[in-house]
């Protein structure tokens, strides 16, 4: 199975799945792991930790980030790049794309299959209404 | 004015810089300048792969550096200019380097030698140096980590060193 981390800036990560659980239901493959104000070291050794858990425990794993080129988003991409990388991280995450992964990941066994299906949910979702 | 923006911020790039900085002032590309970072390949990827949509990101040391900022200079795009510390700016400009009268401060972290003078900012001797070193040229130094955040000029935050 596919492992799906959510990072973010305070919150949200953790707001995101519990929204998530709403729709979907738990789910057990999922973490959250957020910065908070001024936790940049305890924000990297969580985050470097879970990641080595998950890394074992999962065949591959999805990190689903808030912001490109916030700090969530920069220190997954360093963990993937001094690390060796079962690892796709897309940044910008929105709760259609949460969805969209978590639900597929019963039966999507690829991890690159996976970071197209959230990719393309998180695009297509937006939409301005036609009123 | 083509350098739009010169920050010191030992992030770097960060969702201050992206969603915040990148936006509230014209900036289609942006060079960091740190001799450190630029010769670390994967640091270099990282950075780059921070770029705020529709910008740039170049890695430079500071011997590139400084013809990037005189290139950027009488260029028709606007660049920021971001270094992790001081330092880096006061050897940009004892190199001839001219990046312009203005500087913000972003975070710089604490460390065990560093003294905190402001939120968010803790600064060792050598930077404190750089600082007044930019003073004395005439740099107006202001530490405002976000947009919607009031500036504090050195002259006011040396007094907390």
């Amino acid at each position: 199975m596919i492992g799906i981390l959510v990072t973010s800036h305070g919150d949200y990560c953790h707001s995101l799945i519990k929204s998530g659980e709403m729709i979907a239901g738990k789910q057990e493959n999922v973490v959250g792991i957020a910065l908070e104000e001024d936790g940049i070291e305890a924000f990297s050794q969580k985050l470097t930790e879970t990641l080595n858990d998950m890394v074992g425990r999962f065949d591959s794993v999805l990190i689903l980030c808030d912001l490109k080129g916030g700090t969530p988003c920069n220190e997954s991409l360093k963990y993937v790049l001094y690390n060796e990388s079962k690892i796709k991280i897309i940044p910008g995450v929105n709760l259609p794309m949460y969805l969209e992964v978590v639900s597929s990941t019963g039966f999507v066994k690829d991890i690159n299959e996976l970071a197209t299906i959230g990719h393309n949910a998180g695009i297509q979702s937006i939409e301005v209404l036609d009123i | 004015m083509p350098i739009s923006f010169v920050r010191i911020d030992d992030r770097v790039i960060h969702g201050q810089v992206v969603a915040r900085w990148s936006r509230f002032k014209p900036c289609n590309g942006i060079l960091v300048i740190d001799d450190k970072i630029a010769q670390d390949p994967l640091q270099k990827k990282v950075f780059t792969n921070a770029a705020p949509t529709g910008v740039k990101v170049g890695v430079y040391s500071v011997e590139e550096g400084l013809e990037k900022i005189s290139k950027a200079k009488i260029a028709k795009n606007s660049y920021f200019v971001i270094v992790k510390t001081p330092v880096t700016l006061m050897e940009i400009i004892e190199k001839g380097g001219d990046f312009g009268t203005e500087v913000n401060v972003g975070p710089m972290s604490a460390r065990s030698n560093a003294k905190t003078v402001a939120k968010n900012v803790a600064i060792t001797d050598e930077e404190k140096s750089a600082f007044d070193f930019m003073d004395s040229k005439g740099i107006d130094i202001d530490f405002q980590l976000i947009p919607d955040e009031t500036a504090i000029n050195w002259k006011k935050v040396r007094q907390n060193y």
